[in-house]
C-alpha cells in the first residue's frame, strides 16, 4: 500500500474544509448580493410611501402682560437639521420679539419696536410664506418686513441663533381713501408693487418699476393705478400672489373677486367675480400656493378647495380642481409651503390639516393633542411649525413629509394639473419652480408596454417562421451554419441598433411617411421605427428558443404524420408546431420580457416624449429610458430620485412576472402536450 | 401523382415560401447593418476624390460627394461635404441640384487640410510665409514636408513648457486637496500639538500654491513667447473661388492631396487614417479626432469587470452545484439567479448608482476625504470606472453562474466517482478532474457574458461614463490604474455623439466608425468563445465504446 | 502481501450489517468474510444488494443522500464505519473498477498516476516506475507504451477498462472491488479482463460483482450469493455451483429467475 507523503490526515482535512469554506462564503455572498439588489431598490423607493409626521419639539410662553389677542403675526425658522428653532412674534402695538429653543435658560422674551418703524399701531398685516410681512401702520405707511434668522454652531457644538425683522421697503398710502380692507407690498427698494383694497370697492396699485431705456439711468419709474370693483356683501379674506399681479378677494357671500394687476402702468385694471359656493358660504381664508398659480380656499363649513385661474371664451373664470371635506368649523388660516404645493389649513375648532394640492392628498391631521391652536406659522421649507394657543403657549413642531407628491393618486391618478384643460396622466418631472412636478407613471408604463408590443408584432411572425423553416425545411449542413449566424444577431449591441434606427431608419421612413401615414400627424422618431429596431433586437431571443423547441420534437412524430399521407407543411402545422408550442410560447414571452427592459434603443429612437397614444406614428417614453434620462439630474434623496427607483422596481417586477409566467405556462402546456 | 396529393402539396407551399422569406429577411437585416456600418466607416477612412464643382450661377466650390437622392420636388440632387466652416457660416454640408452643375473636375493640387479646430478645409496652397524659409512655389508634397518639419520643431520646443504646465496643474490640484485636508484637520485637532502640525501643513501648502502660481506664470509666458514666434509661420490658401485665407501652421493637423494619389498612396493613407483614429484624442467636442480614450476605457472596463465577475461567478456556480445541500434554499437561489439574468440592465445601473456610487463611494469619501466632501468635491462618490465595472460585473454574474452550473452538470458522475474511489478529496476531484472538464463551458459562458457587457451602455451612463474625461483610467503615473476616475467608452460615445452633440451631421461619420470598432470588438469576443468551445470540446470529448 | 497471511485469513468481515437508503432497507443482516488473496464473486439477481454491499466496502455509499449503515464491517480488523477512520485512506486501500469504464479526459500517463499524485507523490521517477508497473500488470503496457502522453480518450472500450484497472492498481491497494467490470464490453475484451483477474488475484484480493454466472465460475475462488438483500449462501465456487446448499441458489443457478 502506498503511504501518503507529507500531509498528515488532519492537515489535509483542514485544508479541505478551508477550501470548502471559501467557496461557500463566495457562493453565498454572490447570491446574497443579487438579493440585496432588490432589497436596496425597494429601500430607496419605500420612503415615497411613508406617511407624513409631526413631532412636538418644545414650548415657550408669551410673557405675562401680553395676551394672545395682541399677537398679529407669527414667524418661525429652524436650522437645516432642526436642532434649534426661533419663533418671531409681532404685536399689534408694533413691537416684535423672538423666542429660541433650546433657550439660554431663564429670561423672558423681550419686545422692542419693529426696526425703522414710523407708526404707532399696526392697522393691517399680511403674512406670506418665506417670512414676509406687509405691515400697514396707522399713519398709512405700508412697510414690507422680512424675518431673517441666522444659525451658527459655536465652538462647543451648540447652535446659536440671531433673528431680526428687517425692513425692506416702505410705501405711503393715500390717507384720503380711509382704512383699507387689506394692504400688501411686494418687491424691494428698486422695484415694488403695493396693492390695497378699500371697502367701497376701490382698488389701488402703486408701483415702482425699474427704468427702461437710456433715459432712465437706473431710476425707477413710479406709477399709480386705480379701479373700482363691486361685490355683494363684505370682503372677509384676501390673497395676493408673489409678484403682486393677481389679487383675490373673498366675500361672505361665497364669491371670489379676481383682480388682474398684470398690465402695464397705462393699462386698465381688469376684474371679475366668480361665485365659488352656490350655497353662498363665506370664503373665510385664502392663500396662494407655491408657484403663484393655484389658490387654496377655506370656507365657513371648514371645507378646503383648490382653484385655478382659467380663461374661457375670453372670460376669466376660477375653476375648482380638488377639495377636502368640511370639518364643521370655519377655516381660519392657511399657510402655504414655500417648497411644494402643500399647505396647512387651520379651522376655528383648532383642527389643522396638512394637505397637498396636485394629487389631492390629505397628508396628515396635524392637530396637536390636547391643544387648540388659534394661529400658526410655518417656515418656507415647511419642516418647522409654530402654533399659538388661547392661553399664550407657543408650541414648536417639526414636520416630516418629504414626498407629498407621491402616493397612489400621485403616481397612477388622472389629475388636473395647473394650467391643464382636463385631468390627464402626465409625466413632467422638472421645470421651473413655478411648474408643479407631475409624476404620473401611467404614460411610462404605457410606453413600455406599447414599445414591447410593437416590437413583438414585428418580430414574432418573422422569428417563428424563420425558426420553423430552419428547423424543418433546411438541410442539416445549412442548419449548422445558419443557426449560429442568426444567433450572432444577439451580439449586436443595442446602442448600435438604436443609433442606426435613429439616424438612418427614422429619416428613411419619414421620406415615405406621407405615403403610409396619410394625413395623420407624423413624428420622425415613432413607434414604427421602434417596432423594427426593437424587433430586430428581440428576434434572436425568440428565434433561438423557438428553433430549439421545434427541433426537439421527435422525428418519429413527423414520420408518423408523413406516413399517413400529409404534406411537409401540413405535418409541420398540425403536428410539429403544436408539440413545440410550450417552447414557442416561452420563446415569445421571454422576447417580450427582453423588450420591456430595453433601454438604449428606446432612448435614441423613440422621441422620449411621455404620451399615451395608440398611433404608430407617435413616439413614447418607457420606464427604462425614463430612468436613464432623468437620473443624472435627480437630486439624491429627493422625490424624483426615489420615484426613479420605484420605476426600476416596477421594471424588475414586470420582468419577474413575465419570466415566471412563461415558465409556468410552459409547464402547463408541457403536461397538456406531453413533452418538451 | 394523384390530383388530390398534388393539391395537398400545393396549398402548403406558400407558407413554406413565406417562412423561407422570413429567414432571408433576418439575414438581410443583419447584412444591411453590417453594410451600413462598414460602408459609412470606409467612407471616412478611404481618401476619395475631391470634386471641383462649377455651378450655373458662376460659383465654384470644392467638396466631397457624400450621397445622392431625389429631392421632395422630384429633382436629383447630391449632398456635398464642403468643409470650410468659417466661410460657409458653420454648415459642413450642402445639397446641390444636378441640373445646376455645369462642370466637375478633379484638380490634382486640390488639398484637404485637417485642422485642429473647425473641421476640414478644402482649397489650394498659395504660399507659406513667416518663419525661416518662406516659399511661394512649394508643391503640396513639399508643403507637407514643411508642415511635418514645423510640427517637429514646434513640438520639440513647445512640448517641455506644455508638459511643465500640465505637471504644474496637477501639482496645484494636489496642493489644493492637501490644503483642504490641512484646514479640515486643523479645526478638528484633538491636541494642541496636532493642531500645530496641521497649521504648519496649511501654511506650507499656501506657500506652495504661491510658488506653483509664480512658476505657472513663468512657464505660461515662456510658452506664449514660443507660441507667438511660431504663430508667425502661416500658410495662405485659396478656396475654389479664389478667396485667400491664411492659417497659422500650428492650426493645421495634416494636409493631403487626394486627387494626386495612386492606389498605393491611397492604401497607405487609409492605414494612416485607421492608426490616427485608434491612437488620437478626440477634438471639437467629439466630432473630430480619434477614439483612443474611448477604446482604452472600454478595454479597461471589460478587463476590470472580468476580474470581479469571473472568480465570484465561478465560485457561486461551484457552490450551488457541488456544495450546497439540495433543499429549498439552493433551489430558490437557482430560481433567483435565473430570473436575475433577465432583469433589464438599467435596473442594475440604478442599483449601481444608489449603492456603489452614492452608497459605497459616498462612504469612502466621508471616511477618507471628509475635507473634500465639505468643499463639494467628490472622489469616489461621483461615478468612476470601478463602480461601472462592479455594476457590469453584477450584471454578468447570473450568466456566469448559470454557465458554470450547466458546465459542471455535463461532467458525468462516473468520473467524479472514479476520482473519489481512488482516494481523492472532494476538493481535489473538483480541481483536478471536474473543473478542467467543465472549463470549456465555463469559459465560453464567461466570454459571451463579457461580449454582452462590452455592448451595454445604459448602466454606464449612470455610474461613470462621460463624454469627455480629462485623464485616462490607465496611465503612466502611480498607481497606474486609477479606479476612481471617470472614463470614456465606445458605446457611450455613440450615444453621446449621435444625440447630445451640437453638430450631429459632422459627427455622424465618426459615430459609424465607433460603431464599427465596437462591433468588431464584440464579434471578436463571440468568435473567440465559439472557437474555444469547439476546440475544447474536441479535447475533452468522450469517445470510444 | 504481508507475511503470515494466507488464503485462510479474512481481510474483510461483515457482521449483522444492515443498510438503509432513507426509508428503504437494502441489506438485511449480512454476515460474511472475504478471504485474503482470493477472488470472491458476488452473484444474484438484479436489485439483490450485491453492488450495494460492494460499495459499503469502500464507503462509496456515503455519496448517496440518506444512506445509513448499521452493524459491523471491518477491513483488517478496523471498523470501516468508525468516525475516526479516514475515508480517504480507506479508499486508497480499497480500489474500485466501475461497470462503465471511466477514464479521465487526461493523458494515459496522467490517468495511471492520478492516485499517486493526489496522495502527494511528486517524484518523477517513482511515478514513471509506477506507471509502467501498473500498465504491465493490466496487460496494457505493450499497446500504449509509445503513446503515454496521448489522450486516454483515444483508446477502445476494452482498453479503457484495463486502463482503469491499471489506475486502481497503481496505488497498491489491498483489495480491488470490481462492479460488473465486463458488462459494457465485447467478448474479446471480456476474456482479456478475466485473464487479468486471474493474474491479479494472489497479489491482490479481488471482489467481483457479476450477473454472469459463467464468469463467476471462471474467475472466482469463492462465491457469495445474494438474494433480496440477504446473504443466501457462501462458499467455495466449485462446490457452490455443483451442489448448492439452498433451494434459492439452485433456482438462480439454473436460470429460474434473475
Amino acid at each position: 500500500m502506498i503511504s501518503p507523503e507529507n500531509k498528515p490526515h488532519r492537515l489535509r482535512n483542514a485544508l479541505e474544509t478551508l477550501a470548502e469554506g471559501i467557496i461557500t462564503v463566495a457562493g453565498i455572498t454572490v447570491i446574497a448580493a443579487l438579493f440585496a439588489m432588490l432589497i436596496l431598490i425597494v429601500r430607496e423607493a419605500a420612503p415615497l410611501f411613508m406617511p407624513a409626521a409631526r413631532h412636538e419639539t418644545g414650548t415657550a410662553s408669551l410673557p405675562a402682560g401680553i395676551r394672545p389677542d395682541d399677537v398679529v403675526a407669527l414667524g418661525v425658522e429652524s436650522d437645516l437639521r432642526n436642532r434649534s428653532r426661533t419663533a418671531g412674534i409681532i404685536l399689534a402695538d408694533g413691537r416684535c420679539g423672538f423666542a429660541t429653543l433650546p433657550g439660554e435658560g431663564g429670561g423672558e422674551m423681550e419686545f422692542s419696536k419693529l426696526a425703522g418703524t414710523t407708526g404707532g399701531r399696526i392697522r393691517r398685516i399680511e403674512c406670506r410664506a418665506g417670512g414676509l410681512y406687509s405691515v400697514l401702520w396707522d399713519n398709512n405707511i405700508l412697510a414690507l418686513f422680512a424675518m431673517r434668522t441666522a444659525f451658527r454652531e459655536d465652538a462647543d457644538g451648540r447652535m446659536r441663533s440671531t433673528a431680526a425683522f428687517e425692513r425692506i421697503v416702505e410705501v405711503p398710502l393715500d390717507p384720503g381713501l380711509g382704512a383699507p380692507i387689506c394692504a400688501m407690498l411686494r418687491g424691494d427698494e428698486k422695484s415694488h408693487r403695493a396693492v390695497a383694497a378699500y371697502p367701497d370697492g376701490t382698488i389701488v396699485e402703486k408701483s415702482l418699476r425699474p427704468g427702461r431705456g437710456l433715459l432712465a439711468r437706473g431710476q425707477g419709474v413710479g406709477s399709480e393705478r386705480k379701479a373700482r370693483a363691486t361685490w355683494r356683501g363684505e370682503v372677509v379674506s384676501t390673497a395676493l400672489n408673489g409678484d403682486g399681479r393677481r389679487l383675490y378677494l373673498g366675500t361672505d357671500g361665497g364669491d371670489i373677486v379676481s383682480v388682474d394687476l398684470s398690465g402695464d402702468a397705462d393699462e386698465e385694471i381688469a376684474w371679475d367675480t366668480t361665485p365659488a359656493f352656490p350655497d353662498a358660504r363665506p370664503v373665510t381664508s385664502m392663500a396662494f400656493l407655491n408657484g403663484g398659480y393655484a389658490l387654496a380656499v377655506g370656507d365657513a363649513a371648514g371645507e378646503v378647495s383648490i382653484w385655478f385661474p382659467r380663461r374661457e371664451n375670453g372670460e376669466f373664470r376660477l375653476r375648482r380642481s380638488v377639495g377636502w371635506d368640511g370639518t364643521g368649523s370655519a377655516v381660519r388660516a392657511i399657510a402655504a409651503s414655500g417648497r411644494d404645493r402643500g399647505f396647512l389649513a387651520l379651522d376655528s375648532g383648532g383642527k389643522m390639516r396638512w394637505l397637498y394640492s396636485t394629487n389631492g392628498r390629505d397628508l396628515l391631521d396635524v392637530s396637536p393633542d390636547g391643544s387648540r391652536p388659534a394661529a400658526l406659522a410655518a417656515n418656507a421649507r415647511f419642516d418647522a411649525l409654530l402654533t399659538l394657543e388661547g392661553d399664550g403657549t407657543l408650541r414648536f413642531h417639526r414636520l416630516d413629509g418629504f414626498h407629498p407628491e407621491a402616493g397612489w393618486r400621485g403616481f397612477f391618478g388622472r389629475l388636473l394639473y395647473e394650467g391643464y384643460e382636463e385631468p390627464a396622466f402626465v409625466w413632467q418631472s422638472t421645470g421651473s419652480d413655478a411648474s408643479e412636478p407631475k409624476l404620473s407613471l401611467v404614460p411610462l408604463i404605457w410606453g413600455s408596454v406599447k414599445a414591447a408590443a410593437y416590437a413583438l408584432i414585428f418580430a414574432t411572425p418573422i422569428a417563428l417562421a424563420a425558426a420553423v423553416y430552419l428547423s424543418q425545411f433546411t438541410a442539416p449542413a445549412w442548419r449548422a451554419r445558419l443557426k449560429p449566424a442568426v444567433e450572432m444577431m444577439a451580439a449586436v449591441p443595442s446602442v448600435v441598433i438604436g443609433f442606426l434606427a435613429a439616424l438612418w431608419l427614422a429619416p428613411l421612413l419619414e421620406r415615405y411617411a406621407a405615403f403610409f401615414a396619410g394625413g395623420h400627424p407624423y413624428d420622425q422618431r415613432n413607434s414604427l421605427v421602434i417596432a423594427i429596431a426593437m424587433g430586430f433586437a428581440v428576434t434572436p431571443t425568440i428565434f433561438s428558443l423557438a428553433e430549439d423547441a421545434v427541433s426537439a420534437v421527435p422525428p418519429s412524430l413527423s414520420a408518423a404524420s408523413l406516413a399517413l399521407g400529409a404534406s411537409r407543411w401540413q405535418t409541420v402545422r398540425r403536428v410539429v408546431i403544436p408539440s413545440a408550442s410550450p417552447g414557442i410560447f416561452t420563446a415569445v414571452m421571454l422576447g417580450f420580457g427582453r423588450a420591456v427592459g430595453e433601454t438604449m434603443i428606446v432612448l435614441m429612437a423613440a422621441g422620449n416624449t411621455p404620451i399615451i397614444s395608440l398611433s404608430p406614428f407617435d413616439g413614447m417614453r418607457t420606464l427604462s429610458a425614463n430612468i436613464a434620462v432623468e437620473m443624472p439630474e435627480a437630486p439624491v434623496g429627493g422625490t424624483l430620485y426615489r420615484t426613479l427607483f420605484l420605476c426600476a422596481f416596477i421594471l424588475f417586477v414586470l420582468t419577474l412576472i413575465i419570466n415566471t409566467a412563461a415558465e409556468l405556462f410552459r409547464h402547463r402546456l408541457r403536461r397538456r402536450y406531453g413533452r418538451l | 401523382m394523384a390530383p388530390a396529393a398534388k393539391r395537398k402539396r400545393a396549398d402548403g407551399r406558400i407558407w413554406v415560401w413565406l417562412s423561407g422569406a422570413s429567414l432571408l429577411l433576418i439575414l438581410a437585416m443583419m447584412a444591411i447593418i453590417g453594410f451600413l456600418v462598414c460602408a459609412n466607416s470606409f467612407q471616412v477612412l478611404w481618401p476619395s476624390r475631391l470634386d471641383l464643382v462649377a455651378l450655373a450661377d458662376g460659383s465654384v466650390f470644392l467638396g466631397f460627394p457624400m450621397n445622392g437622392d431625389i429631392s421632395p420636388e422630384g429633382l436629383p440632387r447630391t449632398r456635398y461635404k464642403v468643409g470650410n466652416r468659417e466661410i460657409n457660416s458653420g454648415a459642413d454640408f450642402r445639397w446641390i441640384y444636378e441640373q445646376d452643375v455645369v462642370k466637375r473636375n478633379h484638380p490634382q493640387e486640390a488639398l484637404v487640410v485637417n485642422r485642429m479646430e473647425n473641421g476640414d478645409f478644402y482649397g489650394f496652397l498659395k504660399r507659406r510665409t513667416g518663419g525661416r524659409n518662406e516659399s511661394a512655389t512649394e508643391s503640396p508634397e513639399e508643403f507637407r514636408e514643411s508642415l511635418v518639419d514645423f510640427q517637429r520643431r514646434w513640438n520639440s520646443l513647445a512640448e517641455p513648457p506644455r508638459r511643465r504646465l500640465a505637471a504644474l496643474g496637477d501639482a496645484w490640484q494636489e496642493n489644493h486637496l492637501a490644503f483642504l485636508k490641512a484646514e479640515y484637520e486643523m479645526r478638528r485637532a484633538l491636541t494642541p500639538d496636532a493642531a500645530e502640525m496641521w497649521k504648519a501643513n496649511l501654511e506650507r501648502s499656501i506657500e506652495r500654491e504661491e510658488a506653483v502660481k509664480t512658476e505657472s506664470e513663468r512657464a505660461m509666458s515662456l510658452f506664449n513667447a514660443i507660441r507667438d514666434e511660431f504663430q508667425a509661420e502661416t500658410a495662405v490658401f485659396a478656396t475654389a473661388d479664389g478667396t485667400e485665407i491664411s492659417f497659422p501652421l500650428s492650426a493645421l493637423a495634416d494636409v493631403s492631396s487626394p486627387n494626386d494619389m495612386g492606389w498605393t498612396a491611397k492604401a497607405w493613407r487609409f492605414a494612416v487614417n485607421v492608426w490616427n483614429i485608434l491612437s488620437q484624442y478626440p477634438r471639437e467636442a467629439n466630432t473630430d479626432g480619434g477614439l483612443f480614450p474611448a477604446l482604452l476605457g472600454t478595454v479597461a472596463l471589460v478587463f476590470l469587470m472580468a476580474v470581479t465577475s469571473f472568480p465570484l461567478g465561478v465560485a457561486a456556480g461551484v457552490y450551488l452545484r457541488e456544495y450546497a445541500r439540495d433543499g429549498i434554499l439552493s433551489r430558490s437561489a437557482r430560481v433567483a439567479v435565473n430570473n436575475l439574468a433577465g432583469v433589464p440592465s438599467i435596473v442594475y445601473g440604478i442599483f449601481g448608482l444608489g449603492f456603489f456610487v452614492y452608497g459605497m463611494g459616498g462612504s469612502i469619501d466621508r471616511l477618507l476625504y471628509p475635507e473634500r466632501v465639505a468643499a463639494g468635491i467628490s472622489t469616489y462618490g461621483g461615478g468612476g470606472i470601478i463602480w461601472s465595472s462592479l455594476t457590469l460585473g453584477l450584471l454578468t454574474l447570473p450568466v456566469v453562474i448559470v454557465a458554470t452550473e450547466e458546465a459542471l452538470a455535463t461532467v458525468p458522475s462516473e468520473i467524479r466517482h472514479g476520482s473519489l474511489a481512488l482516494g481523492a478529496t472532494r476538493f481535489q476531484t473538483l480541481c483536478r478532474v471536474v473543473l478542467p472538464m467543465a472549463s470549456p463551458g465555463i469559459l465560453t459562458g464567461f466570454i459571451l457574458a463579457m461580449a454582452r457587457a462590452a455592448g451595454e451602455v445604459a448602466p454606464l451612463m449612470l455610474t461613470g461614463a462621460v463624454k469627455s474625461a480629462h485623464s485616462l483610467p490607465l496611465d503612466g503615473e502611480w498607481p497606474f490604474v486609477h479606479v476612481e476616475r471617470k472614463f470614456m467608452h465606445l458605446g457611450f460615445h455613440i450615444y453621446d455623439m449621435g444625440f447630445q452633440s451640437p453638430n450631429v451631421e459632422a459627427s455622424k461619420p465618426l459615430v459609424y466608425l465607433t460603431a464599427l470598432i465596437l462591433l468588431i470588438l464584440v464579434f471578436v469576443l463571440n468568435f473567440a468563445a465559439i472557437g474555444l468551445r469547439k476546440r475544447m470540446r474536441e479535447k475533452y470529448a468522450m469517445r470510444g465504446f | 502481501m504481508e507475511n503470515g497471511d494466507g488464503p485462510d485469513t479474512l481481510i474483510v468481515e461483515a457482521e449483522n450489517l444492515d443498510f438503509h437508503y432513507g426509508e428503504k432497507q437494502a441489506l438485511f443482516g449480512i454476515g460474511v468474510g472475504i478471504r485474503r488473496g482470493l477472488a470472491t464473486a458476488f452473484i444474484g439477481p438484479s436489485g439483490c444488494g450485491k453492488s450495494t454491499f460492494l460499495r459499503c466496502l469502500n464507503r462509496m455509499n456515503d455519496l448517496v443522500d440518506g444512506a445509513r449503515v448499521t452493524g459491523r464491517l471491518t477491513l483488517d480488523g478496523e471498523d470501516v464505519n468508525s468516525p475516526e477512520l479516514d475515508v480517504i485512506e480507506l479508499r486508497r486501500r480499497v480500489g474500485m473498477v466501475f461497470q462503465k469504464p471511466n477514464p479521465f479526459p487526461k493523458s494515459i500517463y496522467e490517468n495511471v498516476v492520478y492516485g499517486l499524485r493526489i496522495a502527494g507523490v511528486r517524484d518523477r521517477e517513482r511515478l514513471d516506475a509506477a506507471c509502467e508497473r501498473s500498465l504491465r500488470r493490466a496487460a496494457l503496457w505493450e499497446e500504449v507504451k509509445d503513446r503515454l502522453r496521448e489522450s486516454a480518450m483515444g483508446l477502445s472500450g476494452g482498453q479503457h477498462q484495463r486502463l482503469c484497472i491499471a489506475r486502481a492498481v497503481a496505488v497498491r491497494p489491498e483489495i480491488i472491488l470490481m462492479d460488473e467490470p465486463c458488462s459494457a464490453l465485447d467478448p474479446r475484451s471480456t476474456t482479456k479482463i478475466e485473464e487479468l483477474i486471474t493474474e491479479l488475484k494472489g497479489d491482490y484480493t479481488i471482489v467481483i460483482v457479476t450477473h454472469n454466472m459463467q464468469q463467476a465460475a471462471r474467475v472466482s475462488d469463492r462465491t457469495v450469493f445474494f438474494y433480496e438483500g440477504k446473504l443466501m449462501e457462501e462458499g467455495e465456487t466449485r462446490r457452490l455451483f455443483t451442489s448448492p446448499g439452498r433451494r434459492e441458489t439452485e433456482d438462480y443457478l439454473t436460470g429460474r429467475f434473475g
